[in-house]
């Protein structure tokens, strides 16, 4: 399959256009990876503008749910691509600059606001999975389906930090049955922050103990909800 | 006991998986690799590149092997059909881990002695292994497959380890090690730092920690920067002052919880967390002969003289006096 990168460079002259408000000419910009067929790339156009559609909608709604209601269909668009297409930074600096940029800086637009690289490029460029907006929707698509509950990706309303620091950064994310079950937990029954944390804490240490990706759905649970009682030794 | 004193793997006879295993050997292309060694290829031997697991040179050390595993089971107090060999690939970037291969304990004798993962033949090469920017780590578990009842100092929740070792395969293209979080005004307030706090170091268990488990954050700026100019001379100072900052801490924290751990005894017990993988690359210059008990004296610094072990870690920082006199003197 062929597809399309945008090489890192042109990924930091675009940006920085577009924030100015700049026209950009990307196509002999665009260099195409791989051989085979082109990916089809009218569904990513078309997510787009669904998505373009409901921010409108939703103006100054809870950001963070509409990311993870469009977690899911983005990983669907690119789940059956060769893993090396997904592992690709510069695919995804191609998609969010060519499809997703209405959304990407809607969503990250403090920080694109500021003008400094130092401070917007994680969110575009590719190189960073628990930041780039586009990478950390599928990864949260991903998670979520093959835990076996879509409907669990926007189902933590404000969700932004835990979903970034106690499911993508960490360990867990190699599980999606157990970051499935540390989602529902917290769905069903919200931790304010220090407990979250301290959560967090003792659902990593005692992960360390365990091969994660070889939990089923009922040992991931039971996991999960002894590291919930705060109560315990721990 | 507080929760970072207490006693994390508190198994009894962890340390006899963890020998029977350490003789494996993974072979990427015609590179034979020990546990706790990274190999680095360019991206399209990553994606082409052979992999298959040794689990003993011959057939004689195969059936050793079996045996030494056996033993463990008896001293650990579980039965080998309630255990598994399990071989783990996972790719970082897109939060991967696969399962390669398992085969309950019982029955490992009547496999081959030689795991093949990936031949040349990209179409059936399994994804973990065919991330040519993530690379991909793979890990073997003895762990358990069953949930067992409840018995002092033996696992009994079923997926638990008590042998694992790592190989890595990195790319040219990708990063290894634990990778610094940007830290920004947003990660300032999470944890509580100083406004111009630069850098910060967090994990739950120093002793077990692998490097997905540790959270390293650097001022953005200046990662920013250090990204823009990552050959310039004191980005070079930095980038190293950086890698001895953070395996500072990990050594300071792992030698305050050995002082309340009972079940810890040598390099062995730490299997392949970072802490473990920074003590066995250190003494692995060493002839074979005298890596053991230059191993049992990097523990024993660990343990008791945390800064020795530090001295000793920036000592062996490659270029380190180069790029620092670099940096004074000015040049380019």
């Amino acid at each position: 399959m062929r597809y399309p990168t945008l090489p890192r460079a042109t990924t930091e002259r675009a940006l920085k256009s577009l924030i100015n408000g700049e026209d950009i000419e990307l196509d002999d910009q665009v260099k195409w990876q791989m051989a085979g067929d082109d990916v089809d790339l009218a569904p990513f156009a078309e997510l787009s503008a669904n998505i373009d559609a409901a921010v409108q909608e939703l103006q100054g709604s809870d950001k963070d749910a509409i990311e993870g209601r469009f977690s899911v269909p983005l990983y669907r668009l690119v789940k059956d691509f060769p893993v090396a297409v997904i592992d690709d930074p510069d695919f995804w600096a191609f998609l969010g600059i060519r499809y997703f940029w209405n959304f990407v800086y809607w969503r990250q637009s403090k920080a694109f606001d500021e003008h400094e690289p130092a401070k917007y490029l994680r969110y575009a460029d590719g190189r960073s999975f628990s930041e780039c907006v586009l990478i950390r929707m599928y990864l949260r698509g991903k998670t979520v389906v093959e835990g076996g509950d879509p409907d669990l990706a926007d189902s933590v309303t404000e969700a932004t930090d835990f979903w970034r620091s106690h499911i993508i950064r960490v360990s867990t994310s190699y599980s999606p049955v157990l970051a499935a079950a540390v989602v529902r937990s917290q769905a069903t029954s919200r931790l304010p922050t220090d407990p979250l944390r301290l959560f967090a804490r003792r659902l990593n240490r005692q992960s360390a103990n365990i091969v994660t990706c070889l939990l089923d759905e009922s040992d991931a649970d039971g996991f999960v909800e002894r590291a919930r009682n705060l109560e315990s030794p721990g | 006991m507080t929760s970072s004193r207490r006693a994390v793997r508190p198994y009894r006879g962890v340390h006899k998986f963890q020998q029977a295993i350490g003789g494996f050997r993974l072979r990427v292309t015609n590179r034979e690799m020990e546990p706790g060694h990274r190999v680095v290829l360019q991206s399209t031997e990553v994606m082409a590149a052979p992999v298959a697991l040794f689990l003993a040179p011959d057939n004689d050390a195969f059936a050793d092997t079996i045996t030494a595993l056996h033993e463990a089971c008896s001293e650990a107090n579980v039965p080998p059909e309630s255990l598994e060999l399990a071989v783990v690939g996972k790719a970082r970037r897109v939060r991967l881990a696969e399962v390669l291969w398992r085969k309950p304990l019982s029955d490992v004798a009547e496999e081959d002695r030689v795991l093949n993962f990936a031949t040349g033949d990209t179409a059936s090469r399994p994804p973990s292994l065919s991330c040519p920017h993530s690379g991909c780590d793979i890990a073997v578990y003895v762990a358990l497959k069953d949930q067992l009842e409840k018995m002092p100092l033996r696992p009994w929740q079923r997926g638990t380890w008590l042998g694992r070792i790592e190989f890595a395969i990195s790319s040219e293209l990708g990063e290894s090690g634990p990778v610094p979080i940007p830290l920004g005004p947003i990660e300032r307030e999470r944890l509580n730092l100083e406004k111009d706090a630069l850098r910060f170091f967090q994990v739950d268990s120093a002793l077990t920690a692998g490097s997905d488990d540790i959270e390293y954050y650097v001022d953005e700026d200046l990662l920013e920067r250090m990204a823009e100019n990552p050959h310039s001379p004191g980005s070079r100072v930095l980038q190293r002052e950086l890698y001895i900052y953070a395996m500072s801490c990990l050594v300071w924290q792992a030698s305050a919880e050995l002082a309340g751990e009972h079940m810890i005894h040598g390099v062995g017990d730490l299997a392949d967390s970072v802490i473990g993988l920074l003590l066995r690359r250190a003494a692995a210059a060493a002839p074979d002969d005298e890596r053991s008990s230059l191993e049992d004296r990097l523990f024993r610094l660990l343990r008791d003289h945390p800064v020795e072990l530090i001295t000793m870690v920036e000592a062996r920082t490659p270029g380190l006096k180069k790029h620092w006199a670099q940096a004074l003197a000015g040049d380019k």
